[in-house]
C-alpha cells in the first residue's frame, strides 16, 4: 500500500501532503450552484464535514436535498453548469476546488472512487467486465504490466466474492445479475485501494436480500483496506448497518450531524424526527404510514431562514427569517435548529414534525 | 452462427426468386419490343420477326420465363440485345467500376466527416459546433444531390477550373461526383451519431468512466462511440447498397459510364437480359448488405445473438 502511494507522489502534477493523521476528506462551508434553464439552483449551501480513514459517513436526506451534488462536488464531476462557488474541499491533502482538471483526473479512481445507484446501467454494456476493472490500472498504473494487471483483476473479483474469475472476466455486464454487477462496480472502485469510496445509494436498485449482502461486503472490505466511505442513502436501515457518523441533509444544508446512536436515539432536529417516524415498523398495528407533509423547498429561490420551516411542526417566528445556528450537543452531535436556542419558547421535548393545526 | 448465415442465404434465394419473377412480368408489360426502335425500322417486319424468333421472343411468356430460369441456374445471364454478342455479365463488369469507385469514396468521406461532426456536436451539446452540424445535416438531407452537383460543376469545374467538369478519364474525374454524392451519407450519419451519442453520454456508465479519472477523449472513443454506433450501422446497409450501385442523376450529370446509367439505357432499349441481370445484381447486393449489417451487430453489441438460443450464459 505504502508503495503505491509513493509512486503517485512522484508522478508529475500531483501534490499530496502527508496524510497520516489528517482526515481523508475535509469539506468546509462548501456551496454548489447549478445553472439551469429555470435559474440558478443552489443545490448545496454551506456544508461542512470531515472523515478520517476507516470511517463511514452516511449522508441522509430525501431527493433534492443536495446529497448527490455534495459528493459530485467532492470528486469534481458536477453536471454541466455546476460549480463549487464557495468553500474548500480537501481530499488527501489536495484542495479539489483549486486543482486543475488534469490533477483531478489523477485523483479520481486513484484516491477517490465512486459507485452508483444502478448497477444495471453503470457498467459499459459492450465491454467485458475484466477489461472494465483493468482499465483502472491502465489509466493510473502505467508501471503495471499486463500479467500484474490480470492478477489484480483476479484478486479483486475474489475480494468481492465472484467465483470462477477466469471465465467471468471475459463476460459482459448483461451476463451478471444486479447484485453481481454491483460487486463488479465495487471491485472497479477499489482496484487501486483508494483512500475514499463514495457510494451513491449503492443498494437502492437491489432487492432486499442482495442489499444486505452488498452492505456486508462493503463493511468487510472496509475492515480489510481501511478505506473511508461516504455513503449516500435515504434508507435508515442502511445507515444503521454501515455508518459510524450520520449527516442529515435538507434543502442543501446539513441540518443534523452525529454518531449513529445520537441520530437514532437522541435526535434533535424535527426533520430527523420526521424521517425516523416515516420508517415502517413491523410490530405496529395496521395504521397509515407517517409522512412529512409538504414538499422540499425550491432551491432556485431558497427560503430565508431554516429550509425546513415551512413543513416544521415546531416552527417559531424566528425560523422563517434567520438561518438557525449550529448547536453542539457534545460527542460530535450537532443540529441546526432554533429550538435549542436559550431564547426558544417551545420546549425541545415537544419536537414534532407534524404541523400544528392553526 | 454458420446455421444462421446459411438460413439467411436460403431466405435470400427465395427473395431473389420473387424479385426475378416480378421483374420479368413487369418487363414484359413494358410497351414495345427490343427490335422496334427506329434504327431497326429499315430491317422491315420480316427481319424483325426473324430476330424475335432468334431470341425466342415469339414464344409464350411462361416458356420464356422457364427458359430464363433454367439459364440462370446454370449461371448464364444471357447476352445483351443492345450490345450484340456481349454477355450480360461482361456488360455489368465494364460498368461497375466507376460506380463502385464514386460510391465508396462518397461513403468513406461522408461517414468520416459526418460521424466526427455528430460526436463533437453531442459532446459540445448546444455549442456552436452543434448548430453547424444541425444546419449541415438539414441541408444535406433536403438539398437534392443534383443541385449540389450542378453547383460543383459550375464553381469548382468551370469558374475556378480546379477539377474536370465531367467524363471519365482519370481519378480526378471521380472527385466531383464523389463529393456530390457524399452529402447525403454525411448528413444522415451526422444526425444519427449526434442523437445516439447524446443518448449514450447521459448513461450512467459514462459517469462511471469519468469517475475512473479518464480523459474526455478516451471516454468518447472507448466508451461512448461503440455504444452509439449500433443504430448508425442500421442505416449503413441500405446506404452502402444505394451508393455503390450508382446514382442515376449523378452519373448522368457527370457523364460517368456507371451502372446507374446502364440501368436507364437498358430500360429505354428494352434490353431484357441486361434489365434482369441488373435487377438480380442490385437485389442480391442489397440483401447481402443487410445481412452484413446484422452480423456486424453481434460484433459491436455482445447482447445481440444471431442464433435462436439467446443468452450465451
Amino acid at each position: 500500500m505504502a508503495g503505491i502511494r509513493a509512486d503517485v507522489e512522484a508522478s508529475p502534477g500531483t501534490v499530496f501532503k502527508d496524510v497520516i493523521n489528517a482526515p481523508v476528506l475535509s469539506v468546509k462551508d462548501m456551496s454548489v450552484s447549478i445553472k439551469t434553464d429555470n435559474g440558478i439552483v443552489r443545490a448545496v449551501r454551506g456544508v461542512s464535514f470531515s472523515l478520517s480513514q476507516g470511517k463511514t459517513l452516511a449522508i441522509v436526506g430525501e431527493s433534492g436535498s443536495g446529497k448527490t451534488m455534495t459528493c459530485k462536488g467532492i470528486i469534481g464531476l458536477l453536471p454541466p453548469g455546476g460549480v463549487i462557488d464557495n468553500g474548500t474541499v480537501t481530499l488527501c491533502g489536495l484542495d479539489v476546488t483549486r486543482a486543475h482538471e488534469k490533477t483531478m483526473r489523477q485523483v479520481r479512481g486513484f484516491n477517490v472512487s465512486m459507485i452508483f445507484q444502478d448497477p444495471l446501467t453503470s457498467l459499459n454494456p459492450t465491454t467485458p467486465i475484466g477489461r472494465q476493472i483493468e482499465e483502472m490500472m491502465v489509466l493510473h498504473r502505467p508501471d503495471m504490466n499486463e500479467s500484474a494487471r490480470k492478477a489484480r483483476v483476479f484478486e479483486m473479483l475474489d475480494l468481492v466474492g465472484i467465483s470462477n474469475p477466469a471465465e467471468r472476466i471475459r463476460q459482459y455486464p448483461h451476463q451478471f445479475s444486479g447484485g453481481m454487477r454491483q460487486r463488479v462496480m465495487i471491485a472497479i472502485a477499489l482496484t487501486l485501494s483508494p483512500k475514499l469510496l463514495i457510494a451513491d445509494e449503492p443498494t437502492t436498485a437491489l432487492d432486499v436480500t442482495i442489499q444486505a449482502q452488498i452492505l456486508e461486503l462493503m463493511n468487510d472490505i472496509q475492515r480489510k483496506t481501511n478505506t473511508a466511505i461516504v455513503i449516500i442513502t435515504h434508507n435508515l436501515g442502511v445507515v444503521a448497518s454501515v455508518a459510524d457518523h450520520v449527516a442529515v441533509m435538507y434543502g442543501g444544508r446539513i441540518i443534523e450531524e452525529g454518531g449513529v446512536e445520537n441520530i437514532f436515539y437522541s435526535r434533535k432536529h424535527p426533520y430527523t424526527q420526521g424521517l425516523l417516524d416515516s420508517v415502517p415498523k413491523i410490530n405496529r398495528a395496521k395504521e397509515r404510514l407517517f409522512s412529512i407533509p409538504g414538499s422540499p423547498p425550491d432551491l432556485v429561490n431558497p427560503p430565508e431562514g431554516c429550509p425546513f420551516a415551512a413543513r416544521c411542526g415546531s416552527r417559531m417566528r424566528v425560523c422563517g427569517s434567520y438561518v438557525p445556528p449550529i448547536m453542539e450537543f457534545g460527542g460530535g452531535h450537532s443540529a441546526a435548529c432554533w429550538l435549542y436556542d436559550k431564547r426558544a419558547t417551545a420546549p425541545p421535548s415537544a419536537v414534532s414534525a407534524t404541523p400544528m393545526l392553526s | 452462427m454458420t446455421a444462421y448465415v446459411s438460413r439467411r442465404l436460403a431466405y435470400m434465394m427465395v427473395t431473389l426468386f420473387a424479385i426475378v419473377t416480378l421483374t420479368f412480368c413487369l418487363m414484359k408489360i413494358l410497351p414495345g419490343t427490343p427490335f422496334d426502335e427506329e434504327r431497326f425500322m429499315s430491317l422491315g417486319p420480316a427481319r424483325q420477326a426473324a430476330l424475335m424468333r432468334q431470341y425466342g421472343l415469339d414464344q409464350p411468356v411462361h416458356s420464356q420465363f422457364l427458359r430464363y430460369l433454367g439459364n440462370l441456374f446454370r449461371g448464364d445471364l444471357g447476352t445483351s440485345y443492345f450490345y450484340p454478342d456481349r454477355p450480360v455479365l461482361d456488360v455489368l463488369r465494364s460498368r461497375i467500376g466507376p460506380s463502385a469507385l464514386i460510391g465508396s469514396q462518397a461513403i468513406l468521406m461522408g461517414l468520416a466527416v459526418g460521424m466526427s461532426m455528430g460526436i463533437v456536436a453531442a459532446w459540445r451539446h448546444n455549442g456552436s459546433m452543434d448548430y453547424i452540424t444541425m444546419v449541415v445535416a438539414v441541408l444535406g438531407v433536403s438539398v437534392p444531390n443534383f443541385v449540389v452537383a450542378a453547383l460543383l460543376q459550375y464553381y469548382v469545374g468551370l469558374r475556378w477550373g480546379i477539377l474536370p467538369v465531367a467524363f471519365w478519364k482519370s481519378w480526378a474525374h471521380s472527385v466531383l461526383p464523389s463529393v456530390a454524392l457524399m452529402f447525403s451519407p454525411l448528413a444522415s450519419s451526422a444526425r444519427f451519431v449526434r442523437t445516439e451519442t447524446l443518448d449514450v453520454l447521459s448513461q450512467d456508465y459514462i459517469q462511471t468512466a469519468r469517475s475512473k479519472g479518464m480523459s474526455e477523449r478516451r471516454m468518447l472513443v472507448r466508451h461512448a462511440l461503440r455504444n452509439a454506433l449500433l443504430p448508425v450501422v442500421t442505416i449503413l446497409g441500405p446506404m452502402i447498397a444505394n451508393l455503390l450501385t450508382g446514382s442515376l442523376a449523378i452519373e448522368k450529370i457527370f457523364s460517368v459510364p456507371g451502372i446507374g446509367s446502364l440501368f436507364v439505357e437498358s430500360i429505354q432499349n428494352n434490353d431484357y437480359p441486361v434489365i434482369m441481370g441488373l435487377t438480380i445484381f442490385f437485389s442480391a447486393f442489397y440483401i447481402l448488405c443487410i445481412l452484413l449489417v446484422d452480423i456486424s451487430y453481434t460484433l459491436i453489441d455482445p447482447r445481440i445473438r444471431l442464433s435462436k438460443g439467446s443468452e450465451g450464459d
